[in-house]
């Protein structure tokens, strides 16, 4: 069995870790507070969301986001804890530890957006309603947590060596891919909604989660190791080489492949509510998410001229990122567009604009996220684990 | 077991939105948020323009999706008169049966005005109740979803449940024009100027709903869906009622 064990002085500098925190506090206090602040005074009416059709607006796009990157990360981390592919061995407890922390920041896009987030987490996961996708996805992300939490008392933080357990391993892989195919089942199982409707839906939901969670993991590998790419690529986190170089294509390439699909089935497509992808062809930002979002990092992670540069996975993953941002807001926004029976109160297609609150809901959840995973580096690097980890 | 449905003949119905403006009083609705609604729809241009009216309330559908897909089981299918509720109590205000109906007659009202001056600041609701109309209105039933609509939950049509619920046992029509039933009839169906709604018990066989459904060929909105509505339309073969939402597009 191969194990990663490195040296104090391969540990990430805990000055950019500090800023990383200071950040995502500062982010959290101010972007948040302002949320809280525009909620008490005008209620949901901050949003931009309407009863005409656009219900689910910026803040789902970020909850669906960052819990797509959980799933997406634990998936990583289970390359080793469960497969034992010891390349990406040095990478595995980072990942998880930014799963934690990209749960948070879910979490914290749900809250707001609910009418009664505390009576959701009592109610949702005991009143059994076998049906409602919701109640599974809660329940597979209430497991995973779980698993999630056992890693980290018995793995993480004694900062051991090998490889964890099996069982909490496979129950966290379990959940992670069991949470992302449900997330696209809250989306593909619907219907009356043509743009989101299809089982291949939760399909491309999974390769979205392994895709965000893969980018985020290289950026913010790349962060706390000061922005310098040949010491997070290369000096102490061997996983950022050739494998995951490879892997980010082959995902790119896949939600490309899928992205395309969708596109021509739906530009092709007569049926009512598929002319929203005539829309979405007019639009530049569509294209760039396209083009650009899949073009750039594979150009980056491909061509012999860039792929072997220090530079190119933290650039690629940054493009990928937010090319996945813009395609989880295309299909969210996109699927509600057309307004279902409200005759002429309504445009053909509805527009959306997110307001300042949403965006600062967006800022909140990033914040979150990247104030956990600090919080986390620094309480592992100051336990000691730190050491068994890149 | 009583099931309640309505009958609504498009051919009779002249668009006056009386049903709307009774429905909204009836309801303590927060202007333009219109559980019952007339809709309007225009195709092609002058000067060849078609105008069409279609009214639409809850279908109360004896499949709900909306009832699938809720996680809290705040919205349920009542087996007393087949309503399809929403327990305000266990509303979390997530949207999923919003997103999930197909026909838009679910609303989340905390949100900007839909027709101003906003009400709710002309007269704010005490406690959690978005506002409080300056007229009687029915008293708050959460648990049915009756009454002023609170924050951060959704609403829809209740089929009058307030009314409909306390009908005779065994009444086979409510009808506005019987004084026995008179009372029990929901708003939209009572005010109804050309008599184009009916309403009804669609398990017995003698009420008059099943009979124009039988007689009439009553159809059902988007039956393809699965959701099988207790709403019928009568159209005596004129055609769709609602154009298509492509139509615009000049495709067929």
């Amino acid at each position: 069995m191969s194990t990663a064990v490195l040296t104090r002085s391969s540990l990430p500098p805990i000055s950019w870790t500090l800023v990383l925190l200071v950040l995502g506090l500062v982010g959290s206090v101010v972007a948040g507070g302002y949320v809280i602040s525009q909620l008490q005074a005008h209620g949901h009416a901050a949003f931009h969301g309407d009863s005409r059709g656009l219900f689910w607006t910026l803040p789902i796009v970020t909850y669906d986001y960052f819990v797509l990157a959980t799933t997406g990360l634990v998936m990583i981390a289970s390359l080793w804890t469960v497969f034992g592919l010891s390349a990406f061995a040095p990478i595995a407890r980072r990942s998880l530890a930014l799963a934690v922390a990209s749960l948070g920041g879910a979490v914290v896009a749900l809250f707001m957006e609910l009418g009664y987030p505390v009576r959701a987490l009592l109610l949702i996961p005991f009143s059994f309603t076998w049906s409602a996708p919701l109640f599974w996805k809660v329940w597979g992300i209430i497991i995973l947590s779980a698993a999630l939490v056992v890693l980290f008392l018995t793995w993480i933080f004694p900062g051991k060596d090998e490889r964890p357990a099996l069982p909490a391993a496979l129950v966290a892989f379990g959940a992670a891919i069991f949470v992302a195919v449900v997330a696209g089942g809250v989306y593909g199982w619907m219907s009356m909604r043509p743009v989101w409707y299809g089982g291949h839906t939760s399909i491309a939901f999974l390769v979205e989660g392994l895709l965000t969670g893969s980018a985020l993991l290289v950026l913010f590998s790349w962060i706390i190791y000061g922005f310098r790419g040949e010491q997070a690529g290369r000096g102490d986190t061997p996983a950022f080489g050739e494998p995951f170089r490879l892997l980010l294509v082959v995902l790119v390439a896949a939600h490309g492949i899928l992205q395309l699909s969708r596109l021509v089935s739906g530009l092709y497509s007569n049926l009512d509510g598929m002319e929203v992808w005539h829309h979405l062809w007019g639009e530049p930002l569509f294209h760039a998410e396209l083009w650009l979002g899949l073009g750039v990092p594979l150009a980056l992670l491909l061509l012999p001229q860039t792929r072997h540069e220090a530079y190119a996975l933290p650039l690629a993953a940054a493009v990928v990122l937010l090319a996945a941002f813009l395609s989880r807001y295309h299909f969210v926004i996109g699927g509600q567009m057309v307004p279902l029976f409200k005759g002429s109160w309504a445009p053909d297609l509805l527009h959306y604009t997110p307001s300042l609150a949403e965006y600062a809901v967006l800022v909140t959840s990033v914040s979150v996220m990247a104030a956990i995973f600090a919080a986390l580096q620094l309480l592992l690097r100051s336990s000691g684990s730190l050491s068994a980890q890149s | 077991m009583t099931k309640w449905g309505m009958v609504i003949d498009l051919d009779k119905c002249t668009g006056c939105q009386a049903c709307t403006t009774a429905c909204s009083m009836e309801n303590t609705r927060l202007p333009g948020e219109n559980w019952q609604d007339v809709l309007f729809y225009s195709e092609g241009s002058y000067p060849n323009v078609n105008m069409r009216w279609f009214p639409r309330p809850c279908m109360h559908c004896e499949r709900p999706s909306c009832v699938d897909v809720c996680p809290t089981r705040a919205t349920y299918k009542d087996p007393n008169g087949g309503f399809v509720l929403i327990d305000w109590d266990r509303c979390i205000g997530c949207k999923a049966c919003m997103v999930a109906c197909p026909y838009g007659v679910r609303f989340y009202t905390d949100e900007r005005a839909v027709v101003e001056p906003d009400v709710r600041s002309v007269f704010p609701g005490e406690g959690k109740r978005q506002w409080s109309p300056p007229y009687s209105s029915p008293h708050d039933d959460p648990k049915h979803g009756v009454g002023v609509q609170p924050k951060g939950v959704v609403s829809k049509c209740t089929f009058c449940y307030h009314k409909v619920s306390k009908a005779p046992a065994g009444a086979a029509d409510l009808d506005e024009d019987d004084p026995a039933t008179k009372e029990y009839t929901p708003a939209c169906v009572r005010v109804c100027p050309p008599k184009a709604r009916y309403f009804g018990d669609l398990d017995n066989p003698k009420s008059k709903v099943n009979k124009l459904i039988a007689d009439k060929r009553g159809v059902r909105l988007l039956d393809h869906t699965g959701n099988k509505p207790q709403v019928y339309y009568l159209s005596g073969g004129a055609g769709a009622a609602v154009p298509s939402s492509r139509s615009s597009q000049g495709r067929s």
